[in-house]
């Protein structure tokens, strides 16, 4: 209320534009302008002197402890440098905005802390932080200008000669980033796009690429290290716990360096002598995985329990947590959180490779598409349905195909003919088979992911065996006995590779593993044996209906009630 | 004077503190006076236990039961969020807590400079608490925070002559009541 009246006093507007003027002034710290607004506004001396006197007094009671809780003993001096204002705070330095005379532009400048005791190794650490990012030239890498150490205008100061490099204060200026970190971009809008997601990590993988080609590791790689600029680039800082590579490491085994939800598991499992590239692909991996789910991968109630999980659990799916992923993206990310570092990319380089074939809509390379699948046989009945109904029309050619030469075998049996093509007929007709067989990422005819394994397996046993029983059978019992006999004990062998099915893909197959077996009693035990081919091929094509029709269906019913589902 | 008068006398100089200490963001949500009247509600419940003869020790005393209270009412407040925002602020709240005790604990090598400043800074809190509450914002944020006019004029939504202004009085009132 009292603002109110003053601004519609004349004198008292012109007094607070005086004010304002000097309180700038004094910001400023430069006591010449503060001097000049006094000229300036002559009928005024009185207020502002009083205003800058009580201003004086307050400051020295209050700029301590401002300076104390923001734990800078004042801003530094340093030549060559106009020491502007605090920007922000590192784990090993402060980072003020400074005008850098040199190149007449305001710079950051990031100064070792003098708030806390250092040792030489912390100096040491600083120094190489400062090289690393300066022998790095990548516009996704925030330039070095020059690095240096404030030492003469500190030990000049203490006359006790103490030790010198406790007192000196390495510092570099670098480009200034004006921009929120991706830790702040995910905090205000949560998880991105899949795409803009891909986008970001293949700058940021670039970049890192180009830093393990000079054999030089981060290690610690999260949202709060990568700041994204006006133009939505990203920029990687803070090298502070970077090494070349072949350099032995200051980082004393049984200490943990980085921030538990990104950082590898040989890092969380105190080996950090043992993070190389890969350790950084693994902090790469998590981001990703945050910004594609909104969650790092592996979340524990506290410290501790997260480093254990990430040395231990598999992450949750990323397509459970966001299904507009796609596989192939998923499949990188998976890569990348491998927990043996020889499994995920062996840098950023081949990772961002990987993440430009997807962006283009390419395939990835072979390494990584092993991972499209990795889970699916395990716990997901869904997706096995899914590849189900793609296929069912290629399922039901094939048994049409096999049905065929079923009847064909059949009616060369009840004539006693033709045995030649009765064995053709026989094995040919499974032929088909091995084509369904294949997934969506399968490089040739051979098995290229885990659920393809499983299936060509016993699948292939199956056939074997069908053949072996046909010869056996053959010698012990002649031609028509010994087809009639191998079909009457088949179901027995197809209700074996039913029910291990079960076990991996989805459950209702161990009941038809069982229903083949029951059939295989009751042809043993009642059927005529000439009629058991046909008896075979019928219960083939129930068993085909049932997944192609049956399980379609379902999944139809699944999909329409989880669009009633809110 | 008493014991109880002794602690109200602080309430100010608490209230200051901790905002300094907590978040920014999180010192309209958490209730800073709150955690300040539970510091002193403790403190009188347990005053047998204070083993200090001066006021310095007692603001040491109290200094260390702020601390533990604003580190719980941020973990309070914080449960139910989503696991890694909490961390991260508790973690927050116990870094910048921890550098308020270096600060003030730092100051023991000399206990009359000590036992001076900490004077001062109770009557500074004291009077603040007496100025118009948008004088004594300004202050606060000028020189508590260390913030500029216009990053002021920003936070309060006043243009830099309307916070210069408030400056000025909040100064001028100040001067009087510790004159």
């Amino acid at each position: 209320m009292n603002d109110v009246a003053a601004s519609d006093d004349g004198h008292d507007a012109a007094l607070e534009a005086a004010l304002a003027a000097m309180e700038s002034a004094l910001e400023s710290s430069d006591p010449d302008k503060a001097d000049e607004v006094l000229r300036q506004f002559p009928d005024l001396t009185l207020e502002l002197e009083e205003y800058r006197a009580n201003r004086a007094e307050l400051e020295s009671i209050t700029q301590p402890l401002r300076e104390a809780a923001s734990g800078v003993a004042g801003p530094p001096e340093i030549e060559g440098y106009r020491v502007l204002q605090l920007h922000d705070e590192g784990g090993m330095g402060f980072i003020y905005r400074a005008h850098y005379e040199r190149l007449n532009q305001v710079v950051a400048l990031k100064v070792m802390r003098d708030d806390r005791p250092v040792c030489e190794d912390d100096i040491r650490r600083f120094r190489r932080e400062a090289r690393c990012a300066s022998d790095l030239d990548h516009p996704s890498i925030i330039s070095v200008y020059d690095i240096g150490s404030d030492a003469n205008d500190h030990t000049a100061g203490d006359s006790s000669g103490g030790n010198q490099l406790q007192q000196a204060r390495p510092f570099y200026a670098m480009e200034l980033v004006m921009g929120e970190s991706l830790k702040e971009r995910l905090e205000n809008q949560g998880k991105f796009d899949p795409h803009d997601a891909a986008e970001m990590m293949l700058a940021i993988a670039e970049a890192m690429g180009c830093a393990h080609r000079e054999q030089i590791v981060h290690r610690d790689l999260k949202p709060a290290n990568i700041l994204i600029d006006r133009h939505d680039h990203p920029r990687i800082i803070d090298f502070g716990l970077a090494r070349a590579a072949a350099e032995p490491d200051i980082v004393e085994p049984g200490t943990f360096v980085g921030t538990p939800f990104y950082c590898s598991p040989e890092q969380a499992d105190f080996r950090p002598h043992q993070a190389g590239p890969p350790a950084d692909v693994y902090s790469l991996g998590a981001i990703l995985y945050e910004m594609l789910t909104g969650q790092p991968p592996l979340l524990g109630a506290n410290y501790e329990e997260t480093l254990a999980k990430v040395c231990q659990q598999q992450p949750p799916q990323v397509s459970q947590l966001e299904p507009r992923v796609k596989p192939t993206l998923a499949a990188i990310c998976t890569r990348c959180l491998q927990k043996n570092p020889a499994d995920r990319y062996p840098n950023a380089y081949e990772l961002a490779e990987d993440l430009r074939r997807f962006l283009n809509g390419k395939k990835l390379s072979p390494l990584t598409a092993r991972f499209q699948h990795w889970h699916w046989p395990w716990n997901s009945d869904e997706a096995y349905r899914e590849r189900i109904s793609q296929i069912g029309g290629t399922l039901l050619l094939f048994q049409a195909v096999y049905l065929v030469s079923l009847i064909g075998v059949q009616l060369l049996l009840v004539y006693e003919m033709l045995e030649p093509l009765a064995w053709l007929l026989a094995l040919g007709g499974l032929v088909p088979l091995f084509f369904n067989l294949r997934t969506d990422d399968s490089q040739g005819l051979w098995a290229s992911n885990r659920p393809e394994r499983l299936l060509w397996s016993i699948w292939t046993a199956v056939v074997m065996s069908h053949l072996l029983l046909l010869a056996a059978m053959r010698i012990r019992f002649g031609y028509v006995m010994g087809f009639h006999s191998t079909y009457a004990v088949l179901p027995f062998v197809a209700g074996v590779a039913f029910f291990v099915m079960g076990a991996s893909f989805w459950r209702t197959n161990m009941l038809w593993g069982l229903l083949w077996m029951l059939l295989g009693v009751v042809v043993v035990a009642v059927v005529p044996i000439p009629w058991s081919p046909i008896c075979f091929a019928a219960f083939c094509t129930l068993a085909i209906f049932n997944l192609v029709f049956v399980q379609a269906k379902r999944r139809k019913e699944v999909a329409e009630f989880a669009k009633i589902q809110p | 004077m008493d014991f109880d008068t002794q602690l109200d006398r602080h309430r100010p100089y608490l209230e200051m503190l901790a905002n300094m200490n907590f978040d920014r963001r999180l010192q309209g949500r958490l209730g800073v006076s709150d955690v300040v009247q539970e510091t002193l509600q403790e403190a009188h419940q347990q005053r047998e236990n204070f083993r200090g003869d001066n006021s310095a020790q007692l603001a040491g005393w109290l200094r260390q039961m702020l601390r533990n209270n604003m580190i719980d009412a941020a973990r309070r407040h914080l449960r139910g969020k989503r696991a890694v925002n909490r961390e991260r602020s508790i973690a927050a709240t116990q870094r910048s807590s921890l550098r308020l005790d270096a600060i003030l604990a730092g100051d023991d090598t000399s206990p009359s400079d000590c036992l001076m400043r900490h004077e001062q800074l109770l009557e500074v809190a004291t009077a603040m608490n007496k100025l118009p509450p948008d004088q004594a914002e300004a202050i606060r944020l000028k020189h508590l925070e260390g913030l500029s006019l216009k990053e002021i004029g920003e936070a309060m939504n006043r243009s830099t002559p309307a916070v210069a202004g408030l400056l000025h009085r909040g100064l001028k009132g100040l001067r009087e009541m510790m004159a």
